[in-house]
């Protein structure tokens, strides 16, 4: 059984007559234990497709279709507001900035603990406890100490581990982290990349993290889904597709990453921007900006398989099925 | 703007236009002694006059008086009175909440202590101070009414100021090597302007409720120029003998005019923040 | 050696944290002696954690920010505080580097008219830094917020080459983009440096992104200049690098 699945999740955002379409029939599936990366761009739909698994919509950002199941119980039949309870404590997020979590008038013990007794029937000194074995699983020094601090007396990195032992403290099966270290230090990114992967490791946590660096989901993730105006354009696992990429746009990604060429020459780009999605574009959403675009890319390209657990949305992926 | 902001800047240029128009809308002058009768003394509303076939539809004064006519006037005065003073304050608060934000150090100081220092002084005594040294008169309440204001706009044209010389245009503009008060008229000030504004629109009802106060103590114009306090004050005497409409009515202009002040900075505020915009 | 075009000597920088009533007077020492040598026609990279001093630095450089101590030189001569013509600066956030009251044509024509650069007709004189910058100059009469990020980026960088600097000064400039418009701006960058000649400073926190563009490269650690390297050199270097003490 999938820890979560994602069937054809939909996502307008404005009024009902000229919708965008900033996600459209996104289709993902995470196991026990898994790190899928989900990579694109701003204005791709990865944000908007973790914050409809997390039920975090509001308007003018509408759930349209598609369904949602968290541990085998189907999900998208119950209104957000109800959603948000009963996925309380089997889902958690972390965002790229660690005060969209965090109050800033309560210390860092009265936060936790809350979080804790919110969910739990635990007491509080018991709950205190549980706080302190959190804050030194995420690799916080004098954690005794940081349970007394203000969210503003920590630095950046510590506040994002902190904002890290606040979701994983009710063991959630599910963890969506949103850019959670694009604000970060290379180092202190690789810190937190390396705490993420041990406590998954340890605790069977799936973790679908969402980044627009396909540097981070190389050295960290076990499949990548790829988005393009608000499409999954490629998916399969990160070695693979890094290395090979099926999709024209994922190919385009990789190039772009200074030191993929020798220094001092230009890197490779594409002409243009991703197109407007209200409504989106007819055919491949790709075409306008794409090198190997021919007649045929006017019909829109289904989800094709690419090899072993590879899919693509292209007619002329650069890697043949086998 | 939201619909109760166009509502209460329609009510704010209606209020504005009767007050312009005055000497056409009112059926007689009422500093024109010569067009008073005193014989139309304290007539209910809607009385008709003795002699003439006119119509005094919100009653008349002690002196017999049209109160519509004087109402009118007064506003007129009331208006003047509170828009001259808001602009004076607002042009003397910014420029010095300006160079305090873009100094810093020993001018910031000595500008902001200053504020401090009229800030504690309950803004109706300096203004009855001032009065008290310089008498009556249009120009000295205006002055009165600018030295007890124009602190509020320095403090918050400094606030906003230091928040916009924090960000990158600024730099970019000094690197460029801007004139300074280019860099402080054209960049900084129109970024501030919606919190001013904002500010402004809560201030002009200040003023003008300050200014009715101050005559309605008969401290701020002479009687020949009487403004909305001055005919709330001259009806006071009245006012238990059932005669109420010689100063109710003087009395609910003057709250519809400060309601829609402050309606006005309160969709002003809404739409200077981000956080409210969508509502 | 010949001169270089800008020398920066002996800068430190520290700030008063505290120093209110029976509070313990407390610094913080940004810059600690630090030097650095910028030949004309050079790129330069400046890599460093947040909080290693890099972006206190470029501003010094670019006279934005008075140094507690040491002394600034362009060709040889001492610079006075304060900003200097031949120095611009190309900032992170291109939205509030940007005065979001100002058109597009404003944001690049104003200075240019004032310092008396602009022979000929305005719109003209804009239409070509806008297209220099690989921008329609159609988008003249735009506000910043009618651009999108990249096309921000590229308002910046027009607006910083409009005034004809010899020195440009990159403060995280492609850091906020994505991979794909910071790839156009590392293009456009070497474009416009080898045209123009420009000398290039460019501060960033990802060692990729300056080992591509510049051909030295000087590591920043607590304030200090920690390593300095020929770009090529530092390519077999780990990252760890970066938080050596």
């Amino acid at each position: 059984m999938s820890v979560l699945d994602v069937k054809d999740l939909t996502i307008h955002i404005g009024d009902t007559k000229s919708p965008a379409h900033a996600v459209d029939s996104v289709s993902l599936h995470i196991e026990r234990g898994e790190v899928v990366a989900l990579v694109g761009e701003s204005g791709s739909g990865k944000t908007l497709t973790g914050l409809a698994i997390a039920g975090l919509l509001d308007p003018p950002l509408r759930r349209v279709g598609g369904e949602i199941t968290l541990l085998g119980e189907d999900l998208s039949a119950l209104p957000e507001r109800q959603l948000r309870r009963r996925r309380g404590d089997r889902l958690a997020m972390v965002f790229q900035d660690p005060m969209a979590t965090l109050n800033p008038v309560l210390r860092i013990e009265t936060q936790l603990v809350e979080t804790i007794r919110a969910h739990r029937n635990v007491g509080r000194s018991a709950a205190r406890d549980e706080a302190l074995a959190m804050l030194d699983e995420v690799g916080i020094t004098f954690p005794a100490q940081r349970l007394r601090a203000y969210p503003h007396e920590l630095s950046g990195g510590m506040r994002q581990r902190v904002a890290i032992a606040a979701a994983l403290i009710n063991q959630p099966a599910l963890l969506i982290a949103d850019e959670p270290t694009t604000a970060l230090d290379v180092t202190l990114q690789a810190q937190i990349l390396a705490l993420i992967d041990q406590y998954r490791r340890d605790h069977g946590t799936a973790v679908l993290w969402i980044t627009h660096d396909l540097g981070v989901a190389a050295g960290f993730a076990d499949r990548v889904l790829v988005m393009y105006a608000g499409q999954i354009v490629e998916s399969g696992p990160c070695a693979r597709v890094l290395h090979a990429p099926a999709h024209p746009y994922t190919a385009a990604l990789l190039g772009a990453i200074p030191g993929s060429v020798p220094p001092g020459t230009p890197l490779a780009t594409l002409p243009g921007q991703p197109p407007s999605l209200s409504p989106p574009p007819e055919g491949c959403r790709f075409r306008a900006r794409c090198p190997r675009a021919e007649a045929a890319c006017i019909a829109a390209p289904p989800q094709v398989a690419a090899g072993e657990a590879r899919t693509v949305r292209c007619f002329f992926p650069l890697v043949t099925p086998p | 703007m939201s619909r109760r902001g166009w509502f209460s800047l329609i009510l704010l240029a209606a209020l504005l236009l009767a007050a312009l128009l005055a000497p056409w809308l009112a059926s007689q002058n009422p500093y024109d002694l010569a067009t008073l009768d005193i014989l139309d003394a304290r007539l209910p509303p809607g009385s008709a006059a003795l002699d003439h076939g006119g119509t005094y539809w919100l009653g008349t004064d002690a002196q017999g008086r049209d109160m519509l006519s004087a109402m009118l006037y007064g506003l007129r005065i009331s208006l003047t009175v509170g828009v001259l003073s808001t602009l004076l304050a607002l042009t003397a608060g910014v420029v010095l909440g300006l160079l305090a934000a873009w100094h810093g150090r020993w001018v910031d100081a000595l500008i902001m202590r200053v504020v401090d220092i009229q800030l504690s002084f309950p803004a109706i005594l300096l203004a009855l101070v001032l009065l008290a040294l310089t008498g009556p008169g249009v120009s000295k309440i205006v002055l009165a009414l600018l030295a007890a204001q124009w602190a509020y706009y320095a403090r918050t044209a400094r606030s906003a100021a230091l928040v916009e010389c924090q960000k990158d245009y600024v730099a970019a503009a000094r690197l460029l090597r801007l004139p300074t008060w280019r860099i402080l008229l054209r960049h900084v000030l129109p970024n501030c302007l919606p919190t001013l504004l904002t500010v402004a629109a809560l201030q002009l009802a200040a003023a003008i409720s300050l200014e009715a106060t101050l005559s309605f103590l008969g401290l701020g114009l002479p009687v020949t120029e009487p403004s909305l306090g001055l005919l709330i004050a001259n009806g006071f005497q009245y006012l238990l003998s059932g005669r109420y409409w010689i100063s109710v009515f003087p009395g609910l202009l003057l709250v519809v005019v400060l309601t829609s002040c402050n309606l006005l900075a309160d969709a002003l505020r809404q739409r200077a923040d981000p956080r409210e915009a969508g509502r | 050696m010949n001169e270089p075009l800008f020398h920066a000597r002996n800068i430190s920088q520290s700030y008063i944290l505290a120093n209110g009533w029976r509070q313990r007077r407390s610094t913080l020492q940004a810059l600690d002696d630090v030097s650095l040598a910028l030949h004309a026609g050079e790129a330069v990279g400046i890599v460093g954690e947040s909080g290693s001093g890099k972006s206190t630095l470029a501003r010094i450089i670019a006279g934005l920010l008075p140094p507690t101590a040491g002394e600034r030189f362009w060709q040889g001569q001492r610079l006075p505080d304060g900003p200097r013509d031949g120095i611009q600066m190309v900032f992170q956030d291109a939205a509030s580097a940007l005065n979001p009251r100002a058109r597009v044509a404003e944001l690049i024509a104003e200075a240019p008219r004032i310092h008396g650069l602009i022979t000929g007709d305005e719109s003209d004189f804009v239409a070509t830094q806008l297209s220099r910058v690989g921008l329609d100059p159609q988008l003249a009469q735009r506000y910043p917020h009618q651009l999108s990020g990249g096309q921000r980026a590229r308002v910046g960088i027009a607006r910083a080459l409009a005034v004809k600097p010899q020195l440009l000064v990159c403060d995280e400039a492609v850091a906020a983009l994505d991979v794909l418009i910071q790839a156009q701006i590392l293009n456009l960058l070497q474009q416009l440096r080898r045209e123009l000649g420009l000398t290039l400073l460019f501060i960033s926190h990802d060692l990729g992104v300056v080992r591509h563009l510049c051909e030295r490269v000087v590591v920043m650690h607590h304030g200090r200049i920690v390593e300095t390297a020929a770009a090529g050199q530092l390519v077999g270097l780990p990252q760890a690098s970066l938080s050596r003490s």
